[in-house]
């Protein structure tokens, strides 16, 4: 047999690229450079179809991940642009050294300037820069003056930009001290990469990434002078890339993610709002806008923020990272005098240059880049979104509109001149192929300052950004830095165990009792519809519309249509009506709507639901939008009322089976209960009184209380009950009182007890003890409700209905009126859910001192 | 003199607000012109005040009244005593020319008052042709001039206007109240190189011992510039009256526009439907008026 020598018949995939010019991984020669040898080889060795195969395992890896960060656009979920390369960028020893002490040199530097910008201006007493880039720039927000930020550290947490001008020769392109972006895809791409290629790993020394959240938590803590800190994530919550990393983050480092309405100021403190109540918030690790923090401080029309969170930074009594202000640092029209601003605060000559950097509002420096456009890039000195309104205009992805803003507002704007940069193999379509990029790099301050010992290499790309925060441009690239150079940094102070856990936010606990009752109110509409319909309405006789009218106008009157109330007579036709209420978006309680709100309330709390749940959703919320533009047909009607019953059950049973049964859990069933509890009572309250006043004891066709039952999802219930057939009286027993029937309202309250009854209290105050307590004196209520007394079950003639009262004996207006004060009585439990849980009124109410007056 | 503010602002909510969080600039300053001899502040509900001094150097009180209330009313009150403080005439006799040459040298410390601010755009008065600043004039007459132009050309017209009314629908209609002449005049001076700022204050509106005397304001809360001189003094000019600031101007705060120096900031969570009342007094005090 002839032995093929396989490496024989392989060919060299770097074929093409090996003696390019200006190549980082490969000499002219075409050997590889010492940092890429490795790489090289264990590529080398891989066949065409091996390499195939491995990026199509990174692009599936990284589209899981995609889904959880994709923007919520109606109908779709965004395509995923993150790309992961199968070639790394590989740093050698010396040039590792240089880019982290340049990176510290001046992320100490420009922390300097703008602690000096803050207080004393002697940069520009002195005239080392021009007054002007500094008092001109948007993001020096003068309302944040003379404030003491603790060791003069604006950015504790920050990256640059660089670029690799060929040789080694690393220069800064940007500065993202304000608010790095990009730290989740370092260590993701890091996780992916070493799974699907380990042999990459094994060949280096690499020094690992996943250390650094530790050493983030580690300075965030550090901040507070309390034993255990309660350190929180602010976040605006914008779904997208960034609230992806956001949630990435504060998973991984087990901190609160708190949006600013869940903030609250009371007397120089600030508090996160919660369902134990108002926790004292330490420690604020900020990802919001400086500008868009404190409406007040900062007046800011188009953000909320949290009124008074600057007042209380002011007076020491909470610690925000990075601290608001700090963009000043990130003035692009600075950069051209970094080599001045190093010197200055440091008295050191600079180890990173920046790349050179034209001002437009400088005449000179305005000609030259009127000359040399085609090589320059044009870039906003701030990608604040206060530039674009001092411009009055922003720039859409098209070319002209940022060269447009930039000739009537030049003090704006600077022009980059980017070297080409030194290229690198990427992996497309099955050969590799060169390509070139930028490196962002990210460090820590403090008392020993730290360079995450990898980073994120991304495509160069011809135009700015239009979007900020935003990085996923096209392939990003692992970055390795050798583990001999990374110095043993013990911790700094011993890791704290997780010490007491913080109660969930009150956001989240509203948004999923929101989800919850938006869900079971969809799928009562549409199991009420249901049934409606099997009835054949089209195909009744005049006369026996009108018995089953009330059953219509109770089902209407419960999804808010009051204006059917009133009308005596049923409509001819019921399709285009039931056709509105469940597809029709305009109209806020049908089930599209419904299902649409219920979307909405999981999506701004994303972090807390499995995506097995989200999927469910999006599904039932893609299926009504497509429906919703087909011609409407009774069968379509009725099968669509019972996918979405079906649905509902599906995203019920997999929150269940998919969640953990949390604090957050509970709430989404308190809220679900609840709803099933008003349904059933606003059916009742509609449709008992209409009957009554038609009912006849022994008429045996008064087939609309079986529809009745039916409707409450009970008729099963009631014989297994009863054995008889539906008489008023049993039938409220049944779905006010019954133990085991889950439309009754006792069930339901019962079980939303139950519900608040497992929520993780702790302090000393009751919170939950007390509603409890009012919901125990609901079920005495509804226990002793006139109307439903229970039938004696010994009595050997139930089936007959001659022995017993099988009628309401009270005035209709009696029995009406005690139903609107029981659905009052439930009503409060929601108001009182909402001052306990979520407004935290209750706790002001209860606070003697501040109501002293 | 010797006078006694009181300034009340007053809310009612038509349903209860909630988590009200407030700023105010309300603290009369104490300088060269005026003595602080008492201040205090009332809010009800009663609430916890703290304070910071802001980047133009005006005290900032604040408070938060986190649960349920049915309105909220803040008082300032303070006693002052004011004086006239005249520039030398030699500051005053600078030409245009000297003036500008002075600023440019210290453009850094003038920087805020001579850019362009939110409510003080440099491209707004263009229907102004008016030539008011030429090199050889005396600069406290150009100044006065200009103080004298706006004061005969606009309409003292009150609730045509609002803070949001841009400088050119001003320049258009031809009247306002004080903090459109004030924004207007700075909007003239800083596009002819003068630094100048905003101030906000009170005014005496009648003095009691003159019949004839009224001034005007928008009841006692008023609004007016201040223009910087060779020699590093701020010149008080009220183009709502013609006339320097003088005894009866009482200042508070100051700042590139209006958005600096707003008295009260806030905000509540409710519905909209809320009823705003101020109330401003000013009177001259016992052992003054003799």
């Amino acid at each position: 047999m002839p032995i093929v020598d396989e490496a024989s018949l392989r060919v060299d995939p770097f074929q093409g690229i090996r003696g390019a010019s200006s190549s980082a991984a490969f000499t002219p020669e075409g050997a590889a450079r010492d940092p890429y040898a490795p790489i090289v080889d264990v590529i080398s060795s891989c066949s065409k179809s091996d390499l195939v195969q491995r990026q199509k395992r990174l692009n599936h890896a990284i589209d899981e991940l995609g889904l959880q960060f994709s923007d919520v656009t109606p109908g779709r979920i965004d395509g995923n642009q993150w790309r992961l390369d199968l070639f790394p960028l590989s740093l050698g020893v010396d040039e590792w050294q240089c880019i982290s002490k340049g990176v510290v040199q001046r992320a100490l530097a420009f922390n300097a300037y703008a602690q000096d910008l803050y207080s004393e201006q002697k940069i520009l007493r002195e005239r080392v820069i021009p007054h002007g880039l500094a008092l001109r720039d948007p993001a020096f927000l003068r309302e944040l003056s003379g404030i003491e930020v603790p060791l003069g550290e604006y950015s504790q947490f920050g990256a640059f930009d660089l670029v690799d001008a060929g040789g080694g020769n690393w220069q800064i392109v940007e500065h993202h001290m304000g608010t790095p972006f990009g730290v989740s895809h370092v260590l993701q791409n890091r996780r992916i990469l070493s799974q699907v290629f380990p042999e990459l790993y094994e060949a280096l020394d690499v020094a690992p990434v996943a250390g650094f959240s530790t050493y983030l938590l580690e300075m965030l803590r550090a901040q507070s002078p309390r034993t255990n800190p309660h350190v929180l994530l602010l976040t605006d919550g914008q779904p997208g890339q960034a609230y992806f990393e956001e949630a990435f983050i504060a998973r991984h480092m087990g901190l609160s993610i708190a949006q600013p309405g869940d903030l609250l100021v009371r007397d120089s403190q600030v508090y996160l709002k919660t369902i134990r109540g108002l926790e004292r918030v330490d420690v604020i690790y900020r990802r919001v806008e400086s500008s868009a923090l404190d409406p007040i401080a900062v007046p800011n029309a188009r953000a909320k923020g949290v009124p008074g969170l600057i007042n209380v930074w002011r007076k020491g009594n909470v610690a925000i990272v990075n601290a608001p202000g700090v963009g000043v640092t990130d003035n692009r029209s600075l950069l051209r005098y970094s080599d001045q601003i190093i010197k200055h605060y440091l008295n050191e000559s600079p180890l990173l240059r920046s790349v050179p950097t034209y001002h437009l509002n400088d005449i000179d420096q305005r000609d030259y880049v009127r000359e040399h456009m085609d090589e320059l890039i044009l870039k906003p000195v701030q990608d604040h979104d206060m530039l674009w309104q001092l411009c009055g205009d922003r720039p859409v992805r098209s070319d002209g509109s940022m060269a447009r803003i930039a000739k009537r507002h030049p003090e704006y704007f600077v022009a980059q001149s980017i070297p080409e940069p030194a290229h690198l193999p990427r992996f497309k379509d099955g050969v590799f192929e060169p390509s070139s990029g930028y490196l962002r790099v990210f460090f820590i301050l403090g008392k020993e300052p730290i360079v995450l010992p990898g980073g994120m290499a991304r495509q160069k790309t011809s135009q700015h950004r239009t979007n900020r925060l935003t990085v996923v441009s096209g392939g990003l690239k692992d970055v390795c830095v050798p583990d001999s150079v990374v110095e043993e940094a013990a911790p700094k102070r011993p890791h704290a165990r997780s010490g007491k856990r913080f109660s969930i936010s009150s956001r989240v606990a509203e948004s999923l009792y929101w989800a919850g009752r938006y869900i079971e109110r969809a799928e009562n509409t549409a199991r009420q519809f249901h049934t409606l319909e099997r009835l054949r309405w089209d195909q009744m006789a005049h006369a026996e519309q009108r018995t089953y009218w009330p059953l219509f106008q109770a089902v209407a009157a419960a999804t808010g249509q009051t204006n059917i109330l009133k009308r005596k007579k049923p409509p001819r036709d019921t399709l285009a009506f039931s056709k509105s209420l469940l597809l029709d978006a305009a109209e806020g309680a049908s089930v599209r709507s419904c299902i649409t709100s219920a979307r909405y309330s999981v999506e701004s709390v994303r972090e807390t639901i499995s995506p097995e749940c989200r999927e469910v959703l999006e599904d039932v919320s893609l299926y009504l939008n497509q429906e919703s533009k087909r011609k409407m047909t009774r069968a379509r009607l009725a099968l669509i009322c019972e996918r979405i019953v079906s649905e509902a059950a599906r995203f019920s049973g997999t929150a269940e089976r998919t969640m953990p049964h949390d604090d957050a859990w509970q709430f989404f069933r308190v809220g679900m209960f609840y709803e099933r509890a008003v349904g059933t009572l606003s059916v009742l309250k509609v449709a008992i009184p209409r009957i009554m006043k038609t009912y006849r004891e022994v008429d045996e066709e008064s087939a609309d209380l079986t529809a009745l039952l039916r409707l409450l999802g009970s008729l099963d219930a009631y014989r297994r009950e009863f054995r008889s057939r539906a008489y008023m009286d049993r039938i409220c027993s049944l779905v006010l009182q019954g133990k085991h029937v889950p439309s009754s309202v006792n069930f339901c309250l019962r079980n939303l007890d139950y519900a608040i009854g497992t929520l993780s209290f702790t302090g000393n105050r009751p919170l939950g003890s007390e509603l409890q307590k009012e919901i125990k004196g609901l079920l005495a209520v509804l226990e002793a409700f006139p109307l439903a007394e229970r039938p004696n079950l010994e009595d050997d003639n139930l089936d007959t209905g001659i022995f017993e009262t099988t009628a309401i004996k009270r005035p209709v207006d009696f029995v009406a009126k005690e139903f609107e004060e029981l659905t009052a009585k439930v009503e409060v439990v929601h108001e009182r859910i909402e001052d306990i849980f979520f407004s935290h009124q209750d706790v002001f109410a209860r606070d003697p001192v501040l109501f002293e007056m | 003199m010797r006078f006694r503010v009181s300034h009340t602002t007053e809310y009612k909510y038509a349903v209860p607000a909630s988590e009200s969080f407030a700023e105010l600039r309300v603290w009369p300053q104490a300088n060269a012109s005026q003595k602080i001899l008492s201040r205090r502040l009332e809010v009800s509900p009663e609430a916890r005040v703290d304070q910071y001094v802001d980047y133009f150097g005006n005290n900032v009180e604040f408070f938060s009244i986190p649960y349920r209330h049915n309105s909220l009313s803040v008082t300032s009150e303070a006693n002052v005593e004011t004086c006239t403080v005249q520039p030398p005439q030699s500051m005053l006799e600078v030409s245009v020319g000297e003036a500008r040459q002075i600023f440019n040298s210290r453009r850094y410390q003038l920087f805020e008052f001579m850019e362009p601010s939110h409510h003080v755009p440099l491209d707004q008065h263009k229907r102004i042709r008016k030539k008011f600043f030429r090199q050889a004039d005396a600069y406290g007459e150009a100044l006065l001039a200009l103080n004298e132009w706006i004061y005969r050309n606009f309409d003292y017209k009150s609730g045509e206007t609002s803070i949001s009314t841009p400088i050119a629908d001003v320049v258009a209609q031809r009247r306002g109240v004080c903090q459109d002449f004030a924004h207007l005049m700075l909007a003239i001076l800083r596009s002819n190189g003068i630094p100048a700022r905003y101030v906000s204050g009170y005014i005496e509106a009648y003095d009691p011992e003159v019949t004839d005397s009224a001034l005007v304001g928008a009841a006692a809360s008023h609004a007016w510039v201040e223009v910087y001189l060779p020699g590093g003094m701020w010149w008080g000019l009220d183009p709502t009256n013609n006339q320097t600031a003088g005894e009866r101007h009482i200042e508070v705060a100051f700042g590139r526009d209006y958005s600096d120096v707003a008295p009260m900031r806030g905000t509540y969570k409710g519905a909209t439907d809320q009823r705003l009342n101020v109330i401003v007094s000013l009177e001259r005090t016992k052992e003054d008026t003799k």
